[in-house]
């Protein structure tokens, strides 16, 4: 874009000669051009069998580099979820549920056998609970809820003796999990209902959950091993869709939803695939469409659209080769790199036009300059958006870059070599070439005064009304529908958030569990207020040391004077049960499979520290959640982690940062152009701010918040937008030149266009952004051209 | 979970004592054929239980009331008082004191709701909904009389009992109950009385 003349001189003798060894010396240039995108070629085969394709939201965010811990516990805890999703059948009874069910695994099943499925039914609660009551039941007596040790601490062992009683020759006997000997008070019952209900785990009756009016019935699932690939095919979703006909047919009133972090990324991957092919076929069609208009031949499109196919797929190599995954943002992003680098075939064939097949050397060596600082210009625009340290963002900005050289480099290495005939001037491109006439020249005068004071007034308005938003949700794409299933399971099921819990840390296990033990005494508190669904805490599973051997003791003495009194009362000598000798110990129990639902919570050893997390379900309203904060106070080793806030605060500094590097970037580019331009460098910098500032009072008019996404769009603009005014002064009057900058801008502008249809709000800032930045720079810079087109010498030796 | 076995037990006596659902299996509706239908029944129970841990088996006697729309009250006689009284939304114990504990509160405790939900399906006498849990084995006897054996569907039923069956002709006269645990209970229904079918005010109270 950017073009600063060559220096040939006119008349050489030795030009001929010249040339000739610069073709020969060119040839080997060429030849490794070819070698390397061989090389990508291979690369790009055996990328695509299997491609590492990465759709989670946390993959383009930065990691705490100050806080590893924090990070470690975050992925942690989103590994865990990553692989399991959950669908609820609900009905107006049970037995309808349960008829549903079946249906509906079978449906599941016809279909796996037919193909595999990448997904399947979890292990069976009911599994869990024989395995999880065999290995309690020795530490029984260690194993107290917080009411129970309040009442037995208080106990009148009379009254007590006088209720099991009543049980015992009543017709409440409650059904034991163990014989009658081990647990004389029916404590451990109540301890069972105090995790289920505690810990969002049914082991209710069946496994039916009522709530709201229906039966419901849930089947937790996983994904299997690698089979699972992220194509862009609904399989997950088509499977389910076949499931639940066939569950509505058996019960036609049944109510199905479906949560998971699967159905997520699949409904990302379906949309990100449309997307692509929206963003990149459309860019690309219209692309060759503006190149067979302008000029009417079928070398010019092969060869651009060869430019722009080398230019994607090492631009894709690369990413991979340096990230290990590409990120589905960075492929819908990487879309709109056809509409940037179609410039430098574009530029070649402008300026082939009626240049012989002969002078095309020359004609190189004269546009290597000028191309060489096109590429650097908009590179550094790109690498501008990886100095804010998200690794998303960086992905983005190694992609567009390598995408760019890579095309410019097929450019500046085949065309002169396989570009050999003649280039045409069509009409077309002449029209547009003249169009710059159409544009008047602005002079000071009492209109101009007048557009601007009423500009101004737009402009003012526009930029009071802008609101920011630094919310995290904007890089998350999921469909409404699913996500609003999502809440409604999570509501049910009383699932916890994974982005918000407390982190304790001590120097052993057992401190750990102490220090957690003290947490959930206010947390239960709360729960008891309804503030919150509830906790999910290790030590609500294994208790520290130091509780259960109070417990112990509790028990063996509350236990054993009823049992005595009892005994009397009976006329029969009643022994106590016998107990394990020592306490649950944690490797015991994180190796046995039951402790498999909750092994996520313990972190274990980091550094020199112990760690495990309380994730907390339903938190409420944003007070509420303050409140549950505030549980952290005084609590030594325990911390408050919001990585939703946290994030949200990441995004808002970075904005207000690249806000800062934009700034001094405008500062720095006026300074370069300064010294190029004189006196006339406003004319070349004064419609990229204006085009910037008109923006962002259009984004304040039509009620999109300003984010982090915007300010690097601007960043992208100011790189990209300069090089028209530049163009226009550097070849004042050439209508060659103001035709490249027409198709350039067209192009440009229809491929962020079609970025700002994306579902993913980040990426339609984004295309919105550069939509009107890049129109509005278009339209504004023919204002405030030059006057008087000087001599250009270059230009007349090339088309000798 | 606490409440099962009693809601079983209670709700198995309801469907002799109030009026049956209309819709029922085939085998069923024998028994709701054949069975009373009453708003209020008054009787006498003699229980035995044989529970692991004892030498001796536990003998206790006292009077039920059970009342349509109202829950029942358990009134254990000898050889311990005690009264236990089931309503839609709880189980309340009382002692011999005359004090009362809530053992189970239906509002408090919503994962205990479907038990409640449960019981309150039996003490309606909704018998396709006690068909949708156990396996019905229905006998018919010389005369009136008839045996109902119950097995439980499902495996989380199945860990609380075994088996359970009951005896009667117009009202159910025994009841049979097998834990998984192995602990057994027999019951023995006598003195029966269907009249007056309205509580007395004193009755009523004691359901509060």
């Amino acid at each position: 874009m950017t073009e600063v003349s060559g220096s040939t001189t006119r008349g050489d003798h030795g030009s001929d000669e010249r040339d000739a060894r610069w073709r020969s010396r060119w040839r080997w240039v060429a030849g490794a051009w070819l070698l390397l995108v061989l090389a990508i070629g291979v690369h790009q085969w055996r990328f695509w069998q299997h491609p590492p394709i990465d759709s989670d939201i946390l993959a383009m965010l930065p990691r705490d580099a100050a806080d590893v811990l924090l990070s470690d516990a975050t992925e942690h805890i989103a590994d865990a979820s990553a692989r399991q999703l959950v669908v609820m059948l609900g009905a107006a009874d049970a037995s309808q549920a349960r008829a549903a069910e079946t249906a509906f695994r079978a449906s599941l099943q016809r279909d796996d056998a037919r193909q595999p499925l990448p997904f399947q039914a979890s292990g069976q609660a009911e599994d869990w609970f024989d395995q999880a009551r065999n290995l309690y039941a020795p530490y029984r007596d260690r194993l107290l809820t917080a009411a129970q040790r309040e009442q037995l601490e208080q106990a009148d062992v009379g009254a007590l003796t006088e209720s099991t009683l009543a049980s015992l020759y009543g017709p409440m006997a409650a059904p034991r999990l163990t014989q009658w000997r081990q647990d004389p008070l029916g404590l451990w019952p109540q301890w069972w209902q105090a995790r289920a209900s505690g810990s969002g785990l049914n082991i209710g009756e069946d496994g039916v959950i009522q709530a709201e009016g229906r039966y419901w019935i849930a089947l937790p699932m996983e994904m299997r091993g690698s089979a699972f690939r992220l194509d862009g095919e609904r399989v997950i979703d088509d499977a389910l869709d076949r499931a639940s006909a066939a569950a509505r047919q058996v019960t036609p009133q049944l109510q199905v939803l479906r949560a998971g972090v699967p159905l997520h990324a699949e409904a990302a991957a379906v949309q990100a695939n449309r997307e692509i092919n929206t963003i990149g076929w459309g860019s690309l069609a219209a692309v060759l469409l503006l190149v067979f208009l302008s000029f009417r031949s079928l070398r010019p499109i092969l060869l651009v659209a060869g430019s722009l196919l080398i230019g994607c797929a090492a631009a894709l190599s690369v990413t991979a080769l340096v990230f290990g995954q590409v990120h589905l943002l960075t492929l819908i992003f990487g879309a709109s790199l056809v509409g940037v680098a179609e410039d430098y075939g574009i530029h070649w064939f402008a300026s082939r036009q009626g240049v012989a097949a002969e002078g095309r050397w020359r004609l190189l060596r004269h546009l290597l300059p000028g191309l060489w600082l096109a590429l650097l210009t908009s590179a550094l625009a790109y690498l501008a958006l990886g100095l804010a340290p998200f690794p998303g963002l960086r992905q983005m900005a190694l992609f567009s870059v390598v995408g760019l050289a890579a095309a410019f480099l097929t450019v500046i290495c085949w065309f002169p070599w396989l570009d050999g005939g003649q280039v045409r001037s069509t009409r077309f491109s002449q029209a547009i070439g003249r169009s710059l006439e159409a544009w008047p020249r602005l002079r000071a005068s009492r209109t101009t005064l007048l557009i601007g004071a009423v500009l101004a007034l737009v402009v003012g308005l526009g930029l009071a009304r802008v609101r920011s938003n630094d919310d995290l949700r904007s890089l998350q794409s999921s469909p409404p529908a699913l996500m609003a299933q999502q809440i409604e399971v999570g509501r049910l099921l009383g699932m916890p958030s994974p982005a918000q819990f407390f982190l304790i840390r001590g120097d052993s296990a057992e401190q750990v569990l102490q220090r957690e033990e003290a947490l959930t005494v206010r947390l239960r508190q709360l729960q008891d207020q309804h503030r919150i669904g509830g906790y999910r805490a290790i030590s609500d599973w294994l208790p520290s040391q130091k509780q259960q051997q109070a417990d112990a003791a509790l028990t063996a003495q509350v236990e054993g004077a009823v049992l005595a009194q009892l005994g009397q009362l009976m006329d029969e000598p009643l022994q106590r049960a016998d107990f394990a000798a020592g306490d649950l110990q944690l490797p015991d129990w994180l190796a046995s499979p039951v402790s498999a639902p909750f092994r996520q919570l313990w972190l274990g050893q980091l550094g020199e520290q112990v760690a495990s997390v309380v994730l907390i379900d339903d938190l409420g309203t944003p007070a509420g959640l303050l409140q549950v904060q505030a549980q952290a106070d005084g609590l030594p080793g325990v911390r408050w982690v919001d990585r939703t806030a946290d994030f949200t605060q990441l995004l808002r500094h970075y904005r207000h940062l690249m806000s800062g590097l934009l700034f001094a970037g405008a500062l720095l580019v006026f300074a370069v152009l300064w010294w190029r331009y004189r006196r006339l460098a406003w004319r070349v910098m004064l419609p990229t701010v204006l085009a910037c500032v008109l923006t962002v009072a259009a984004l304040g008019w039509l009620g999109q918040p300003l984010q982090l996404f915007n300010v690097l769009a601007l960043t992208l603009l100011l790189g990209m937008g300069i090089d028209y005014g530049i163009f226009l002064a550097e070849h004042r009057g050439d209508p060659t030149a103001w035709m490249a900058v027409c198709i350039g801008a067209a192009s440009t502008w229809l491929s962020f266009g079609l970025l700002g249809l994306s579902a993913t709000p980040a990426l339609r800032a984004f295309g919105l952004t550069l939509l009107f930045g890049i129109g509005l720079v278009w339209f504004i810079s023919p204002f405030f051209r030059p006057s008087a087109p000087p001599p250009s010498p270059e230009q007349e030796n090339v088309k000798e | 979970m606490k409440s099962m076995l009693s809601s079983l037990l209670l709700g198995v006596l309801l469907i002799a004592g109030i009026a049956p659902a209309v819709r029922a299996a085939d085998d069923l509706s024998l028994i709701q054929q054949r069975v009373a239908q009453v708003e209020v029944l008054r009787g006498g129970f003699e229980q035995e239980k044989r529970i692991a841990g004892f030498k001796n088996p536990l003998r206790s006697q006292g009077s039920f009331l059970v009342a349509r729309g109202k829950g029942v009250v358990w009134t254990t006689l000898k050889p311990f008082p005690s009264e236990v009284v089931i309503t839609g939304d709880r189980i309340l114990s009382r002692q011999r004191d005359g004090s009362s504990r809530v053992e189970v509160d239906g509002r408090e405790q919503p994962a205990l709701r479907s038990v409640n939900a449960m019981m309150f399906a039996l003490v309606s006498g909704d018998v396709a909904a006690l068909s949708s849990r156990f396996n019905t084995q229905v006998q018919a006897k010389t005369g009136n009389g008839w045996t109902l054996s119950l097995t439980p569907k499902s495996a989380a039923l199945a860990k609380a009992f075994t088996r359970i069956v009951l005896n009667g002709d117009s009202y159910v006269r025994e009841v049979e109950i097998e834990e998984a645990n192995g602990d057994r209970t027999h019951l023995r229904f006598v003195e029966l009385s269907q009249t007056p079918a309205r509580l007395s005010a004193d009755e009523a109270r004691r359901f509060d």
